[in-house]
């Protein structure tokens, strides 16, 4: 480690204000350095590098005003660049309404829009150059068709506080969410169709929530950068091991191990930095590969993963929703019998209830009392019911292999 | 409340007797105000501007007829699956087959597809990966195409909301924004995706999706979000002036 490490080493030895107050000095500047660390991806010449990073200096402590004036002066350079006249679109971002899009005067002429502040994308040449990025396309078994320059692509976060010059992974990012999401849903209402909602929504996030996904990154081998540009200087690593990292504007600043500060700016969190390029990612995998292949590779990298949907149940009142639910299956009202006891008189008695509808056994459930078994023997009544899966199931979207029949649908979860 | 007034609320709804064959007591069911404890009569809880809730011509007539017409009826599904299609969660506290996991999955194949479609548009823009222009999605535009008005106001333009089975939470809020009208006509768009999605395969979903929400001009989702975003965008500048 560099002179960056030793700096934090002994301010965090000195006392109680002083510390403080040196925190606040090393927050700010490990920010500004990593704003500029950003900043520094473009391919840019020596003097427009130096007035990137004085800019950015400049602007660290200041606030969104000055950011999106920036914004508006790279978008009114552009505009004489394009060939057909665009306005400019405000649109809201967490900083409020800020120049992001360059929208052109039809709206819905989707292939003329563009972000304002890029100026430039790593080329493929240079990402070739980056051995952790290399190393990350081996280690996912990526096609070659996928470029190293999109994947470099993905592993930009983008920063709402002084948008990037380079493009970022933002548009892929929510592209992947979409198709990720369609997918899971898709797979779990076709195999589990009777979930109810809530359920499926905590199923769908169970794999790909924030933290699922942050998983999956981390899994993948993604490295986040997380050093200052003075650390990056003093270890003397060509510019293009950076291009295999993620990078990021944390909301967090970490002075010391085990201490975390929570930074007032416009940063995200690590766990929504890693969803976010691993969504980028199957986004990319999408534009290269296309849609078949990008439903193995989700099938193979997300749905591998086991979830236990049984244990995302939460019944209130399992026996009313039973009861309601053989009403509307015409069946006959569920009546709950005793079928085993051991130790009424001691102190651990054991009883076992099933819960039958006429001569049907629906559920059957044990516990240290009768309303226990009886609650069981209901619970697990219902879940039988909501966690039916039908034989060899096949997806709407494998119709493009032919012989597709049609899914089962449900009727909806019971409305106590 | 009292016996007493529980006969004179009684006396003042309307009901009638039920005395089946099988049954040794008579079923009191009472219609109008709410009567804690008494069973509501189903002949008017299942009644929605006249229309009796059940597979009939009558009730399918204006969401048939629409799909009959769009290629030869290519897209059609079954009558019980259509009529779950137009029965929101709110009719009858949710005792039929709803909508709400048709548009689960169905609001989802618009998401998806609606943003391939947007990213899938000619570009020349040189961040472009493999022709897709991914800076377009997050704008203003490619947001309200899934809007809840776009979608509400597909299910009008095609007359489907004429019968739609739900229940108004508030029966004297006229503004559709907030009574809940637009949220149960979008669910009925997005269930009707859902439902042909789950029926006929994705391929035809998005068929559908393509020709019916995005390119047709009468009620092209794309128009009516464009709308959409310069009112939005000049209420807002309004706002700054004011």
């Amino acid at each position: 480690m560099g002179s960056m490490s030793r700096v934090l080493q002994i301010t965090s030895g000195s006392r109680g204000n002083t510390t403080a107050a040196a925190f606040g000095l090393v927050s700010s500047f490990w920010l500004r350095s990593y704003s500029t660390s950003i900043r520094i991806l473009a391919p840019q010449s020596s003097t427009s590098t130096s007035t990137s990073t004085s800019t950015t200096t400049k602007s660290s402590t200041a606030s969104t005003t000055n950011a999106s004036s920036n914004v508006s002066d790279i978008a009114e350079e552009n505009f004489s660049k394009i060939d057909h006249s665009l306005t400019p679109e405000l649109t809201k971002n967490s900083n409020g309404f800020t120049k992001i899009y360059k929208t052109p005067k039809k709206l819905d002429d989707f292939g003329s829009y563009e972000r304002i502040s890029f100026e430039s994308k790593i080329s493929e040449e240079e990402a070739k150059l980056s051995p952790p990025l290399l190393a990350l396309h081996s280690r996912l078994e990526l096609p070659s068709s996928f470029k190293y320059s999109t994947l470099a692509r993905c592993l930009i976060c983008r920063n709402k506080k002084i948008e990037n010059k380079i493009a970022d992974n933002f548009g892929l990012s929510v592209f992947g969410k979409n198709v990720l999401v369609y997918y899971i849903t898709e797979y779990l209402l076709v195999n589990y169709p009777r979930l109810p909602i809530s359920i499926l929504n905590s199923a769908v996030d169970g794999y790909i929530g924030k933290f699922s996904l942050y998983d999956v990154g981390k899994i993948w081998g993604i490295e986040e950068e997380t050093r200052s540009e003075v650390d990056r200087f003093l270890s003397d690593e060509p510019k293009e091991y950076i291009y295999g990292k993620l990078k990021y504007e944390p909301s967090f600043h970490s002075p010391e191990d085990g201490v975390v500060e929570l930074t007032n700016n416009k940063g995200i969190d690590r766990a929504s930095a890693y969803s976010h390029a691993v969504c980028a990612i199957v986004a990319g995998y999408y534009a290269h590969e296309g849609p078949i292949a990008t439903k193995n590779f989700i099938k193979n990298h997300i749905l591998s993963r086991k979830l236990n949907l049984s244990e995302l149940f939460e019944f209130t009142e399992p026996i009313l929703e039973l009861s309601k639910l053989c009403k509307r299956e015409n069946l006959k009202t569920p009546t709950s019998r005793l079928i085993a006891e051991t130790g009424r008189l001691s102190n651990s008695p054991v009883f076992v209830v099933g819960v039958f509808s006429g001569e049907e056994k629906l559920g059957e459930g044990q516990g240290a009392s009768l309303i226990e078994a009886k609650v069981r023997a209901a619970v697990q009544a219902l879940k039988a019911y909501y966690l039916y899966r039908p034989l060899d199931p096949i997806v709407p979207s494998d119709d493009v292999h032919g012989g597709f029949k049609p899914v089962f649908a449900d009727k909806g979860e019971v409305v106590i | 409340m009292s016996l007493q007034r529980s006969l004179k609320t009684i006396r003042n709804n309307q009901f009638r007797l039920i005395t089946p064959f099988t049954q040794s007591r008579s079923i009191a069911l009472v219609r109008g105000e709410r009567l804690r404890g008494a069973i509501r009569d189903p002949e008017e809880y299942l009644t929605v501007k006249n229309h009796r809730y059940g597979v009939t011509e009558d009730n399918l007539k204006y969401i048939k007829n629409y799909l009959t017409k769009v290629e030869n009826g290519k897209f059609l599904i079954p009558d019980d699956l259509l009529l779950q299609v137009i029965t929101h969660k709110s009719f009858a506290h949710g005792s039929k087959p709803y909508n709400e996991k048709l548009s689960v999955i169905g609001f989802q194949l618009l998401k998806y597809y609606t943003s391939f479609y947007s990213i899938s548009s000619p570009t020349n823009s040189k961040f472009a990966i493999n022709n897709l222009n991914f800076d377009c999605l997050g704008s203003l535009v490619s947001k309200f195409i899934i809007h809840e008005e776009c979608l509400a106001k597909f299910i009008k333009s095609k007359n489907i909301n004429q019968i739609i089975f739900w229940k108004k939470a508030s029966p004297l809020d006229e503004d559709p924004r907030t009574n809940g009208e637009n949220a149960v006509y979008s669910k009925v768009t997005s269930a009707l995706v859902g439902a042909i999605n789950l029926f006929h395969g994705t391929t035809k979903a998005q068929e559908f999706i393509k020709e019916e929400l995005l390119d047709n001009q009468e009620a092209s989702l794309v128009k009516t979000a464009v709308e959409l975003s310069k009112e939005f965008l000049s209420g807002r500048e309004k706002n700054k002036i004011n």
